[in-house]
Formats: C-alpha cells, structure tokens, sequence
C-alpha cells in the first residue's frame, strides 16, 4: 500500500517535476532583459494584488459575517443565499462586464475590486462560521462586564475569527494570482501575464518557467508565513445550543440590508441583467447545437475529474489512516495539500512540458490528445480540497476504533467502509467546491485543452477575444446557471458545524 | 468494489477516446477569431464530408503547442502573421500543393515558400473623433508620437499580436532607435493606460476620453451592426493613415500547413476552399475585411470608409513592405514594447 502512495504521489508530483528541469537553463540576455524591464512592476503588481485583495474581500466579509452571525433578522436565510451567489460568476465575466459597461477597473485597485467582488464569499464564509462558533458564554460575560457590541465584536469575534480569515483571504488571493484571463481584461499586467507572453510570445520556455517558479516560491513564502503567524487568544468556541441572535434595531437592520443589497447588486444582479440584455441582443445568432455541446463538454470535464478526485482522496485517506507514516510521508503528504495553491498556469505549464517530453510515445499521444490530460490537470489542483476536509473529519475519529474492527474480524478496507460516514459530509463538500472551481476555471484550459473541445468556460474567452462580447450573454448565464446550482448545495450543506479548512 | 473500478476506468478511457479517432478529418489550430469561420467551416464540411476540428489556442502560442504536440493538427490559422512566420522560421511548417494559391494569391500576401498564405487582410486604421480633430491633422503613425496628441490617444495592450505587428513593421521601415522613441512618445500620449480591446477604445473615443484610437477598419463594420456599439461606431470616423507616403500598414489573417500534418490532401483541399470567390465575398460582407483576391470586391460597408479624407470607394493604398521582412522583428518589437513598459 505505502508503495502505492509512493507511485501516485510520485504522479501527482510529476508535472512539478518537469517544470523544474525545464527551468534548468540560462538565458543571460532574456533575463536581463525582463529584470530591466517588467519583472519588477509585474512582481509589484502582483504583491500589491494580493495586498488589495486581502484587504477588499476581509472588508466586504467581516463585517456581513459579524451581521450574519449575531443577529437574526427577516429574511436572513435567503439574503444568505444571495450573499454567497457571487461565487457562481466567473471573475473574468464579471470584469468583461464591468469594463464593458465603463466601470474604472482597468486599474491595480479594480482588478482588486472585481476579484474580491467574486471570491468574498470563501471568507464570508469561513469567518461567518469562526463567529457563529464562538460560545454564547463568552458574549454573557462580555455583557455582563458593560463591553458593548463594538467592543464584544473586536475584543471577542474578532480576534477568535483571525484564522478564519487569513485561511479565506489566502484561499481567495490564490485564486487571484494565477487569474490570467482577468488580468488581460482589466490591463493590468502580474507575473502570471508574464510567465504567459515569456513562454507563448518569446518562445522561451526556460525562462517561463523560472519566472513561474519565482511566483511559486513566493506563494510558498506567504503560505509559510499565515501557518506561522501566531493568534494570541484563547480558543473561545464550545457549545452552542443556548446560543441566542440579537435582534438588530432599525438603524442598524437599514444598515444591514443596505449592504447586503450593495454587495449583492453589484456581484450578482447587475452583471446577471447585463447578461441578460447581450442575450436578447445576440439571440438570433446563437448556435444552440454548439451551446449545448459546450455545456454538455463543461458538465463531462467536470463530473470525470470530480471522480479523478475522489479516487485520489479515497486511495490517500486510506493510507493516513492505516500505514504508519515516517517523516518523508508527513512531508510528502503536506506538500501534496499545498497544490492547490499552485496557480493554473504553473499547473498548465508543467503538464505542457510533460507532454512535450513523452509525445512521440503513441499510446501516451492517444491520451494526450484527449481529455484524459485536462481531466489529470484538475485532479492534480483540486483532489486536496477535498481530501483535506476528509482528512480532517477522519482524523477526529479515534484510531481505537479501527483496533475494536480487528478484534471483530473486519479487514482494513471494511474498517474504512464502515468509517464512510464520518467523512461524507466533508466528501459531499469537496464534490461542490471542486465543482465550482472547475466550472470557473479558465487558465489551465486554455493551456491544454484538447481538439474540437471547447466547454462553456473558453468559448466565453474566446468571444471575448475576438470582441464579439454580446455573444457571452447566453454562454455565461448557462455557466452561471449551473454555478447557482453548486452554490445553492453549499449553502445547504455549510451548516453551523463544519468549517471549510 | 473492483467491478465498479473497472466501470469507472471503463468509462473514463471510452469517453476521452471517443474525442481522439475520426475517419476523415482535419485538424486546426486557430486563434481568437476563430469563431468568425464557423460558418465557413460548416460549409467546408457539408460539401466535402471532411470532419474539421478546431484547436483553440490563445493568440501566439501556436508554437509552442505545435512543439509540444507535433502531429497534433494539420492546418494553423492566425489573425496576424506573427507566430505563424515563427513557426515557419524555426522549420515547422511545410508547402502548400496545390497551383491555386499562387494563381490567387497576390505575392504581398504569400510565404516565399508557400507555406503559408494570407487570405484576408484589415488595415490597422485610427478611428477619431470629428468634432474633436480635423481630418486634414490627422496624424501618420510616425506622428501619433508627436506631443500636441499628448493625452488624447487610445489603445490597446502593447503586448497584443496587432499592436506588435505594427512595432515589428515599423522597426522594418524606421530601424530599432528610431522605433524606441515614437514608441516612447506614444505611451507618453496616452489618455490611459491600455486597456480593452479594439472596440472600447472607439468607445472611449464616444465618451470622450479620447480623440484618436488605434483600431482595425473591419471593427467599422462589425460594430455598425449592433445595436448598442453603432452608437459609438457613430461618433468617430475611419482614418487610413500614411496615404501621403508608405500607405496603411494592414494586418493578414494567415493559414499555414504544419510540418508534421496528417491529412495534408484535406489541408490543401480546405485551403483552396478558402480562397474561393464566394468564401471570400461571404468574409469579405459579413466580417468587413478585405479580400486577397484582385476579383472580389469590397463589402458596401467598406466602400464608405476613408471618404473624409478623399478616399474613393474604400480602397485604401496599403502598405508594400513584405510581410515576411516585417516578421523578423516579432521579438525586437515584443522587447521595446517592455523597454519603454508600454502597458505599465
């Protein structure tokens, strides 16, 4: 079984690998060239994109999830509901729209704006469920000692919720980074657009990938540092039942409304009805063979990659729970965890040069140039946002009992059967939030995909490049159709006890 | 457990075969206006049984794909000549067989070694706005770097395949020195940073954030069609620069045939098909470029532009310097672009 991990850690880790040896090299000229020229302001622009972002999506979310989680007001649930809905929209959508419609984004602060805008939600979420978990009794004695809401809210929530929210900032400022397509819309240039005009307009794979490696190590450095930031507080979740909302005054409920009403205006409704028009303009030159086939192409990539995902989950969980792991397996196996924060296009570029080195072999060409490869890309991205809630649930079930099933003469594949439903929850999660990350995805798609395959996603692109926008209207709102879906399941499944890790 | 396994790689291995195996089939890659030619292709395919499917690659990489998956497609289509020229220049594209290109496409349109071809071509215009700029100033394109446009031109990313051509083409004409400059008085001229594509920037001109675009003459034609962007198509005027001397520089859409083609008979086949007068009338009235062909003639749409400024029926005098000469400087153009860091 270990050598089993072993093989498919080694497959998982494979296009990495290759990534680094392509990055072995050296191109004097061409690097002094991008160090002289863009390398700087494309680091500083995405540095400053990661700052904004994280400063952007905690405004919009803290303050909505302090609201969310401590009082409760007519039609809470629903505006809930629509809260999270921006997740469903694509960013790259949402900026084609905004720029279209003359917003100022085509800046630093509105690429900023527009990601935040679409990814808030992740942080809402996760900092709304940190609130949500914090002990009635700690607000009992916060009011008991005078402290008012203010002061609970920064005394209190706030601090209990830090982890929360840096986990759902990175989540969000990882999606960001690697956002090629938006950042070609909105004109601003990153490191991603960088590692993209380096290996597709200079033809200079080496230094592509050294770039890419430089934005990867950067992210490692960040993820380093929010594991390393210490939160100085007590721990104050417990238990809940006895919790009691407060009920907002009139002032306070306006002020609520409003911004629920800002917030989903301007990342749900306003771009939907702009969608909405550029269908009604464009509607006798819909082809619908073409849109059902590419939505049928975007539900097919999705559904084999989310069983790519669970096998992978399935096979790892498996061996963490039953073979003794040694300290290369813990490294490993964290590692694995942090590929999902590997930008799309490292993850496209790596599989790029995989293909390149093994082409000519015609069974490896067969797959190549199928869907196979696109299907192995997303497993290797989004197979730990599903396997680290499962391993988390797991882990919280006593090894005591995999011994009681020994005794009982159950084998370790029944043992881990019977464990099925400590993990569900979280297998049922991952299945969603990989699906609404594959339906938005763009990059790494764009990069691989194969012949006569477009889904919903690149067809949306490929209107936008060649300025027949109105046509997006019909393609996004199938793909935005499908995405409220996904996200309505979210909202049913994130119930007060489960954290989104 | 293992039957369910074996179902699941089952399926998994039938429908990612299922894309890869056609009988008689051709294999393109094309670039961002790809999905101009559907109906071209529709066409192709019901006259002739051939299956054609369409790699679509992001504007420049074609040759990078086709180093990573050679064999993979047998045709390439691109807006500019950009990436195909590269693609000939590093030996991965072969010769056409068939005597119809050369009999119908003029020299300032093919490969040298037939292989590859231009089969439709749009000038890189300047769009203004007539209340704000007398015709009789506009500027050459030397000229847009002249300080008196200072914040009232618009224009794309530096970095996008037409705005690179158009630096590639005047290195050709001006050499590296001079370009660096005008490229430098151009940024420096700028309303904005660049932004959007072709169309906003004749937007931007509508809402007066500036008074000159850069932006290809077809867009004139695409835009008047929509009912929202022909009132910005409304506000500005189409302008041919340089008539007085080198005459407009013009963007070529281009097929070329791929080294390592599989279906080579059908590739020469659609190429021809390509060219065939009602093909290119069809581009011609319904895309607003212009025909290779001496013998198809303008789109009516087409006909109008440039009266303004003493053109008659359209027809434009575009530029004579080779395209294969202009190609050369694709990564000279690419690095002034950074140097003077035209999009920051």
């Amino acid at each position: 079984m270990k050598i089993f991990f072993y093989f498919l850690s080694i497959i998982l880790l494979l296009p990495l690998i290759f990534l680094i040896v392509t990055s072995f090299g050296f191109d004097l000229n061409m690097l002094q060239h991008i160090i002289e020229t863009t390398l700087f302001d494309q680091t500083k622009n995405t540095l400053l994109l990661m700052g904004n972002v994280f400063l952007f999506s905690s405004l919009i979310s803290i303050p909505l999830a302090y609201f969310y989680s401590q009082y409760d007001f007519k039609y809470k649930k629903i505006l809930e509901f629509f809260l999270i809905l921006p997740l469903a929209f694509p960013t790259f959508i949402l900026a084609s729209i905004f720029v279209e419609q003359s917003f100022p984004i085509t800046n630093i602060i509105g690429f900023s704006l527009v990601c935040a805008l679409s990814l808030y939600p992740y942080v809402f979420l996760t900092v709304k469920n940190a609130m949500s978990n914090v002990s009635q009794i700690y607000n009992d004695i916060a009011t008991v000692n005078g402290l008012s809401s203010v002061q609970t809210f920064l005394k209190i929530l706030l601090p209990a919720s830090l982890p929360a929210i840096f986990g759902g900032t990175l989540l969000v400022m990882m999606e960001t980074v690697g956002d090629y397509a938006t950042s070609i819309i909105t004109g601003v240039p990153i490191l991603t657009t960088g590692i993209y005009l380096q290996w597709f307009n200079f033809h200079n794979p080496v230094v592509a990938s050294q770039m890419a490696l430089f934005l990867l190590s950067m992210f490692f450095i960040l993820t380093y540092l929010f594991q390393r930031i210490k939160f100085n507080i007590y721990n104050p979740s417990g238990n809940n039942i006895f919790k009691h909302l407060g009920k907002p005054n009139i002032y306070l409920k306006s002020l609520i409304y409003m911004l629920t009403f800002i917030v989903i205006f301007f990342g749900f409704i306003y771009p939907i009805f702009n969608l909405m028009n550029w269908t009604y303009i464009s509607f006798s030159e819909i082809d619908f063979s073409i849109l059902f086939n590419d939505t049928f192409n975007s539900v097919l990539v999705a559904l084999l990659s989310i069983l790519s995902c669970f096998s992978i989950t399935i096979c790892l969980l498996y061996v963490y729970r039953f073979c003794k792991e040694n300290k290369y397996d813990v490294f490993i196996t964290s590692f694995l965890r942090l590929i999902y924060g590997i930008p799309g296009i490292i993850i496209g570029m790596s599989i790029l040069s995989v293909i390149s080195f093994f082409y000519g072999i015609p069974f490896l060409k067969i797959i190549f140039d199928s869907i196979f490869v696109l299907i192995f890309a997303y497993a290797i991205k989004y197979y730990s946002l599903m396997f680290i809630n499962c391993q988390n649930s797991i882990t919280q079930v006593p090894k005591d009992i995999d011994n009681v099933c020994s005794v009982f003469g159950f084998s370790k594949l029944k043992t881990f059967i019977k464990l099925f439903p400590s993990f569900k929850t979280s297998i049922y999660i991952g299945v969603i939030l990989i699906l609404i990350d594959i339906f938005r995805e763009l990059t790494m798609i764009l990069m691989i995909q194969p012949k006569n395959f477009t889904t919903l996603s690149t067809q949306i692109f490929d209107y936008s490049r060649s300025e027949m926008i109105y046509m997006m209207g019909s393609w996004s709102l199938i793909l935005i159709f499908i995405l409220s879906i996904l996200v309505f399941l979210l909202h049913k499944f994130i119930k007060s006890d489960t954290i989104i890790s | 457990m293992r039957k369910i396994f074996l179902g699941i790689i089952s399926f998994i291995a039938v429908m990612s075969f299922s894309f890869s195996v056609f009988a008689s089939e051709l294999n393109i890659y094309i670039d961002s206006d790809g999905s101009r030619f559907f109906p071209v292709v529709k066409t192709f395919e019901e006259q002739t049984g051939i299956k054609v499917n369409f790699i679509k690659i992001d504007d420049g990489s074609f040759v990078s794909r086709i180093q990573s998956k050679p064999g993979e497609a047998d045709l390439v289509m691109s807006a500019v000549a950009n990436a195909i020229s590269e693609a000939k220049s590093r030996g991965l594209l072969q010769k056409f067989n068939t005597p119809y290109i050369d009999a119908n496409v003029p020299v300032e349109f093919r490969d040298i070694d037939d292989n590859w071809f231009g089969f439709q071509y749009r000038i890189r215009a300047m769009f203004y706005n007539p209340e704000k700029v007398d015709v009789a100033d506009m500027p050459t394109y030397e000229g847009l770097s002249d300080p008196k446009w200072k914040g009232r031109i618009c224009v794309r990313s530096g970095s996008h395949p037409y705005n690179i051509n158009l630096v590639a083409w005047m290195i050709e004409r001006h050499g590296t020195e001079y370009t660096r400059e005008w490229l430098q008085g151009l940024k420096n001229n700028l309303a904005m940073k660049p932004n959007g594509n072709d169309r906003t920037q004749v937007k931007y001109i509508s809402e007066g954030k500036c008074d000159i675009s850069l932006t290809n003459s077809y867009y004139y034609g695409i835009m008047m069609s929509n009912p929202i962007e022909r009132k910005w198509a409304l506000k500005a005027n189409v302008f041919f620069p340089n008539q007085e001397t080198s005459g407009s520089f013009f963007l070529v859409n281009t097929i070329g045939l791929l080294a390592k083609a599989n279906n080579v008979e059908n590739a020469n086949k659609f190429a021809e098909f390509l060219l065939t007068p009602i093909v290119q009338q069809w581009m011609s009235n319904s895309i607003y470029t212009y025909s290779v062909r001496t013998d198809v003639p303008l789109s009516r749409m087409n006909e109008t532009l440039g009266s303004e400024q003493g053109i008659e029926n359209g027809v434009a005098k575009k530029s004579e310097i080779n395209i294969n000469d202009m190609s050369r400087h694709n990564n000279e153009a690419l690095m002034l672009i950074d140097a003077v860091k035209f999009d920051y």
